[in-house]
């Protein structure tokens, strides 16, 4: 009987097969996987997680505003039934050209949440088929709510 | 002037419109004491106040006695309850909700959100106030309010609609 959980097995063969693409892979406890791409290649690694391991599931979709570095991240959360085990899988854009190629090929249930980060962040997903607005105002113009440098009602109000 | 006059039987009476009639005291107390016992209403649950509705139109509070019952046709409402927080996008339903019903209206905004916006009265996505849209009649405080408020805001309602007309 192999001494090697599911989690362990995941990252070494993560690590095994996508050296230069995979920057980070660890376990961070129990059932938790985090890897870090490079986000030309994140296609490529989130389908091989889907078709090898069954991570079948995209349970969320965040972005990240790191305003003092000028980058975002994003940060896809997707479970595996079968295994009861939760990845997440990081990327990080910068500031100035926030695209990244969109996983509705891989997973279709990631249309909502990129159209809510879309609209949120104003990370743009290159491929998905109908990048429009969600959950704000259809004639809305005030910027992304979501990035930090937003300002709400009190802020503008004290100055 | 030759006044205009209708044949009732033998008798010759002046003819009144219907505008006419409704402002006699009389009447117009009857109008009211019928609009106030049959304030038929749109719920508009946009936030957790919603359960209290249970609790007041269920068998302990029994809405039903005021006459509010909850319609699901709002074209034949007169009275709207807007319960918990209106973003932006809901504002433009709202008022369409609000515009559909027919006249006359009455306007019961239930909880702190409707108010004032509540807890997110500084996103930026909330509407401050249900009254920046449409015309309330009757603030409801509470986080949620307890269905006792709910009553007593019915009964303040229909006061102010007898004495009205």
């Amino acid at each position: 009987m192999g001494l090697s959980t599911f989690e362990e097995e995941v990252v070494e063969t993560i690590k095994k097969i996508f050296p230069d693409y995979v920057l980070e892979a660890k376990i961070q406890r129990e059932k938790r996987i985090a890897i870090t791409v490079e986000r030309e290649h994140i296609v490529e690694v989130a389908r091989f997680l889907k078709e090898n391991f069954g991570f079948n599931h995209i349970a969320s979709v965040t972005g990240i505003d790191y305003l003092d570095k000028n980058e975002f991240k994003v940060v896809y959360h997707v479970w595996s039934i079968n295994k009861r085990s939760l990845a997440a899988l990081k990327t990080s854009i910068p500031g100035d050209n926030p695209h990244l190629p969109s996983l509705t090929p891989v997973w279709e249930g990631a249309i909502y949440h990129e159209r809510e980060t879309w609209e949120m962040f104003g990370i743009v997903f290159d491929g998905h088929p109908n990048l429009s607005r969600f959950l704000l105002p259809e004639d809305w113009d005030k910027g992304y709510p979501f990035r930090k440098e937003f300002k709400l009602r009190t802020t503008l109000e004290s100055r | 002037m030759r006044k205009a006059m209708i044949e009732v039987g033998r008798r010759k009476l002046p003819r009144f419109g219907i505008d006419r009639i409704r402002e006699w005291k009389f009447v117009r107390g009857l109008l009211g004491w019928g609009r106030a016992w049959s304030l038929w209403s749109v719920h508009l649950c946009t936030g957790c106040c919603s359960p209290e509705l249970m609790a007041m139109a269920c068998s302990r509070c029994d809405a039903e006695r005021f006459g509010t019952l909850p319609f699901p046709s709002l074209r034949e409402c007169d009275l709207l309850f807007v319960l918990g927080v209106v973003s932006e996008k809901m504002a433009k339903r709202l008022k369409l909700t609000y515009e559909q019903m027919p006249d006359p209206k009455y306007v019961i905004a239930l909880g702190d959100c409707a108010i004032s916006g509540g807890l997110w009265w500084d996103s930026y996505n909330v509407v401050q106030g249900v009254d920046k849209i449409i015309p309330v009649d009757v603030y409801v405080p509470g986080c949620p309010p307890r269905p006792e408020a709910w009553v007593h805001a019915v009964r303040m309602l229909q006061k102010k609609i007898m004495k009205e007309g």
